[in-house]
């Protein structure tokens, strides 16, 4: 029996979807058998971050309705063999789909694989709902700004009210030379303000534009973000992964300017 | 005298430090946001809960009005309320 898991945030563009096919990846190169499920129904967006849009025949709708059958609609990815993909609907609204049929869905997903990972849309409305009905485990993703944070608060109460209890925080696009002269919030600092348990932090970083372009998450450039990724997936298999501290390559200039800060 | 030298030394300090600016200020606002939407209780409705508690305090026992503090701590939620009150002059 395979362990369901949402990723969610409340607010839109913090990463959510990145963060779900770079753990997704991450999952399935460990041998891990695992699916990624887009369950923002209208707004398809995890095939074009897998480079997986050509392929879609049937989507989650169609499952749900009774379509096709569940093994129809699911994408293998090119690269990883472990790695399937259930995408979204792009012409129906979020109505279309029922908690209780979520939740149906996500048992089935269950029996098939190890990790089901759920792509949760922005917002606290029906399509969240839906995401976060069949979840064992959910994946908060914030970034150290004030309007992400506020959400990402929002959104753990209305997790606990759902009965979730096992919340882990993901703080994406974080700065270290912001960090360094105090006009970002630290990850200690949002692990403080939001109090729950911090499962990873990601830096800011360009390779993750280039990997989307090109449709390939964890494609081996070896960037930062990618190695905590990969942390990530270890700390959810129950690994200990000490949190390494965050650094960046810097400049002559960067370096002269950093002696006169301290 | 002493609370003036401190102020002074914060003065000092912050025209040469540039660290802890806008993060610093980010962090506190978002502390006291976020708990009072927790508890669901708006930042107006904490002064005027303040008020109403040293009003009902100093019915009793007098206190130093300027030297109450009053906040919530996280995880559970707990709320402070810390009075400095006044010995009784014989």
């Amino acid at each position: 029996m395979g362990e369901v898991i949402v990723v969610t945030s409340g607010k839109g563009g913090v990463g959510k979807t990145t963060t779900v096919a770079n753990i997704g990846t991450g999952l399935a190169m460990l041998d891990k058998r695992t699916v990624v499920v887009d369950t923002d129904i209208g707004l398809r967006n995890l095939d074009v971050i897998l480079g997986l849009e050509n392929r879609i025949v049937y989507n989650l709708v169609d499952v749900i309705n009774g379509k096709c059958r569940l093994k129809q609609a699911l994408i293998k990815d090119k690269r990883h063999p472990e790695l399937y993909l259930l995408p979204s609907a792009q012409t129906k609204d979020k109505s279309a789909v029922s908690p209780e049929q979520m939740i149906k869905l996500t048992e089935e997903l269950r029996e098939e694989f190890d990790f089901v990972l759920l792509d949760c849309p922005a917002g606290i409305e029906q399509g969240f709902r839906n995401a976060i009905a069949g979840a064992d485990k959910a994946l908060v993703v914030t970034t150290p700004e004030v309007s992400a944070i506020r959400d990402a608060d929002r959104i753990i109460g209305l997790l606990e009210a759902d009965g979730i209890q096992d919340i882990h925080l993901i703080i994406n696009r974080l700065r270290p030379d912001m960090i360094a002269r105090g006009d970002m919030m630290s990850v200690e600092d949002v692990v403080e303000i939001l109090a729950v348990n911090l499962i990873g932090s990601i830096l800011d970083d360009e390779q993750i534009v280039i990997a989307a372009n090109q449709g390939e998450p964890f494609s081996g450039r070896n960037s930062q973000a990618e190695e905590e990724y990969r942390n990530i997936c270890r700390r959810l298999l129950g690994e200990e992964v000490p949190f390494a501290p965050l650094h960046q390559k810097k400049g002559m200039l960067q370096r002269i300017g950093n002696l006169f800060h301290k | 005298m002493t609370a003036y030298r401190r102020r002074e030394r914060i003065h000092v300090k912050a025209l040469f430090q540039f660290k802890n600016r806008s993060a610093e200020y980010a962090r506190n606002r978002m502390k006291l946001l976020l708990v009072s939407e927790r508890i669901g209780c708006s930042l107006q409705m904490m002064d005027l809960l303040k008020d109403d508690m040293i009003h009902t305090v100093k019915k009793y026992v007098s206190i130093d009005e300027e030297g109450v503090v009053f906040w919530i701590s996280q995880e559970p939620p707990v709320l402070h309320a810390d009075i400095p009150v006044y010995k009784k002059r014989e």
